[in-house]
């Protein structure tokens, strides 16, 4: 029949062999397992912070960035709206003065034809006026060197003013 | 003729320690006799400990999987929520090796008397009281060695008490420091030996009164062998959480 212990039956060697097991399960594991897995676990972890505050970093770097990059933009709009409004009113004082010009050659020009025919005129009408007096004085030539009568006058000035 | 079967032997066979180690399928083991189950169980569960943590466990992974993982949640487990909140910070990174130890080195044995071939050392009271006196010791020589008599008189009777109920509070804190380690032994030896019972009981109702009896009793063995793999991980935790209590009770006492 095998001998068999009862549930609460004591066993020195029990506890001496425990005690010397567990005296080197703790020398053994602290030395070889439990240093480097909680020396790697508190490297993971300080990676980990690291790294999220390096996130933390770069996402508030970025935002920064972000925000100067609108305020770039912005600032650019803004510029390109102001030289656009220049450009508009420089060229519409350009065409203003372009115009208001050619209004003033325009009226110069008619100025200048107006003076000119005036002057033609003016020419012509001497001149008529010469011609005039030259028929009329040749007219008075022939009347005065011809003894004519009345009709023959009459004729002779007809065909003078004919001529003229 | 072969003798009637008897459940109570059937049981106590399954959950007591002999000289005999049987396993399934084969003639038993006949153990030297400095050497019982109980002794030869917990020098395996050593070995396999130490062969885990040694060569399975891989401490170069940057992205832990598989047994690191499982390793490793334990480890930042007992570290994070149950040693430095009861030792404090410097001391709990100091201590969490040794409790780290201890859960794993009960764990191992707990579950070891779930396989059919071993047999479960914690389910012996002599081991479980060994572990005890382990603890007991850490309380009273580590609070000698940090405050030498005085730091053990605060521990025991706190300061600011009337002078009448010193020795009333004296002997009622003596007491209590030699019960908390007597529970800690006897629970987990209970644990560990009724989750037994309770399986082997079952199972012997199989034996006992045949087929139609075994149609509800294997299935709530089943039932209580899945529990019991529950119970074997929640009573490693619970030894290790109450020594941290009772370590850093003397270790800081603050009543």
């Amino acid at each position: 029949m095998t001998e068999r212990f009862g549930l609460l039956d004591p066993e020195k060697i029990m506890a001496v062999l425990l005690w010397a097991t567990f005296f080197c399960v703790i020398f053994v594991l602290q030395k070889f397992a439990w240093k480097p897995i909680l020396a790697g676990l508190k490297q993971r972890e300080d990676y980990i912070r690291k790294s999220l505050a390096d996130a933390d970093k770069i996402k508030a770097e970025l935002a920064g960035i972000e925000a100067a990059k609108a305020k770039i933009f912005d600032e650019a709009k803004e510029k390109a709206n102001g030289i656009i409004e220049q450009s508009r009113k420089t060229g519409n004082e350009l065409a203003r003065q372009i115009e208001q010009r050619a209004k003033q050659n325009a009226e110069e020009i008619i100025t200048s034809a107006h003076q000119e025919i005036e002057g033609e005129r003016e020419r012509v009408r001497n001149a008529l006026k010469k011609e005039s007096v030259q028929t009329a004085v040749s007219l008075a030539e022939k009347i005065l060197k011809e003894n004519l009568d009345t009709e023959k006058n009459r004729n002779l000035i007809n065909q003078a003013i004919k001529d003229v | 003729m072969s003798a009637p079967f008897d459940l109570n032997d059937f049981i106590m066979h399954h959950i007591g320690d002999s000289y005999e180690w049987h396993i399934p399928l084969f003639a038993p083991i006949h153990l030297p006799h400095f050497l019982t189950v109980h002794m030869l169980m917990l020098l395996i569960g050593t070995v396999f400990l130490l062969v885990l943590m040694l060569v399975v466990y891989r401490k170069q992974d940057r992205v832990p999987t598989g047994i690191t993982n499982f390793i490793e949640f334990f480890v930042v487990y007992i570290r994070d929520e149950i040693v430095i909140p009861n030792m404090g910070e410097e001391e709990g990174e100091k201590f969490t090796p040794m409790f780290c130890s201890f859960f794993f080195f009960i764990l191992v044995l707990n579950l070891m008397g779930l396989i059919p071939v071993f047999s479960t050392a914690t389910g012996n009271i002599n081991l479980t009281a060994g572990l005890a006196f382990l603890i007991f010791t850490l309380m009273v020589g580590g609070t000698l060695i940090r405050g030498g008599p005085m730091g053990m008189w605060h521990a025991l009777v706190p300061p600011g008490i009337p002078g009448w109920f010193i020795p009333i509070m004296f002997v009622i804190e003596v007491f209590l420091l030699f019960v908390r380690c007597v529970a800690l032994a006897m629970r987990l030896f209970a644990n560990m030996i009724a989750g037994h019972i309770v399986i082997t009981a079952f199972l012997g109702l199989c034996v006992l009164f045949g087929v139609f009896a075994g149609i509800l009793a294997f299935p709530m063995a089943v039932v209580f062998y899945c529990m019991e793999i529950f119970v074997c991980l929640l009573q490693a935790f619970i030894f290790v959480l109450l020594s941290a209590i009772f370590i850093g009770h003397m270790y800081h006492p603050k009543h």
